[in-house]
């Protein structure tokens, strides 16, 4: 119900709930990254093979086990997709807020730096401002969640 | 009279031996050339590719030689290290992903709650 709704667009209204402060952009972030890691984990958990589920009941897994040892592991490349599709919201989401909302408190961030250097004319600096965004989702992106993937979803053998 | 009843004669065949050379039949090796094993390079590639759109943007700006439209790609990486050098854009990097990780912090904490 909320996924096709862009999180941006409820800014306004968190601006109105929660104040001029990091609460409503929060707000707005989380509500980003809610539904794509939901709708991802769902699909996943739906997506385990009925083999290692009836072999989770054959082993006697408690209802805790059973979730952490079969359904977890089953659905994670699923739940990576979601954490990655999710992060991509929220970074763009937070760039986006950024850029409408201005400074609530200190400097400001990387969207206000853009908006700042384009209201000043420095489009060189709006570029390099551009570039430091890509180059921050590209590291997040190769460091962070190719090690998880290598260290799981690979050394499992669920993805090549 | 019953064709399948009847007893094979085979005709007597002398023994064969056949020396077969193994002298041509090394293995079979095609080398890769040059720009096929650059290629194969993923780092190699990137870079290069990389290059290119640099190169495209540098001379695109060059060509319309408009600085408040499309600056050139030396001006955006120099305003990048001047940024950098200056404190603006880690600064302002800084308040970003601790915007970020404050949001990752709360979600975690009303979870667990």
């Amino acid at each position: 119900m909320f996924n096709p709704l862009p999180s941006i667009a409820l800014l306004p209204l968190a601006l109105v709930w929660f104040g001029l402060g990091a609460g409503s952009v929060i707000f707005v972030l989380i509500h980003a990254v809610l539904w794509a890691v939901a709708l991802n984990t769902f699909a996943g958990f739906r997506s385990v093979s009925p083999t290692w589920k009836m072999v989770g009941q054959n082993y006697g897994l408690s209802r805790t086990g059973y979730i952490a040892r079969i359904l977890i592991p089953g659905a994670f490349p699923s739940i990576l997709t979601g954490l990655k599709v999710g992060w991509a919201f929220a970074w763009r989401t937070l760039i986006a807020a950024e850029l409408v909302f201005g400074v609530s408190s200190g400097s400001g961030g990387l969207g206000w730096f853009i908006f700042e250097r384009k209201n000043q004319l420095l489009i060189a600096d709006v570029f390099a401002g551009l570039l430091t965004v890509i180059l921050f989702g590209l590291l997040v992106e190769n460091l962070i969640f190719k090690t998880i993937e290598n260290r799981t979803v690979r050394r499992w053998g669920m993805q090549t | 009279m019953n064709f399948f009843l009847e007893p094979l004669i085979m005709p007597e065949r002398p023994d064969v031996f056949y020396e077969v050379s193994t002298a041509r039949m090394d293995v079979v090796e095609k080398p890769l050339s040059a720009w096929e094993k650059l290629y194969d390079n993923g780092a190699i590639r990137k870079t290069a590719l990389l290059i290119i759109l640099a190169a495209a943007w540098e001379l695109y700006a060059r060509w319309l030689g408009n600085p408040l439209l499309v600056p050139t790609f030396s001006a955006t990486v120099g305003a990048l290290f001047a940024s950098i050098a200056s404190g603006a854009l880690p600064q302002a990097a800084v308040y970003t992903i601790s915007m970020l990780l404050k949001g990752t912090s709360r979600a975690w904490r009303s979870q667990r709650c």
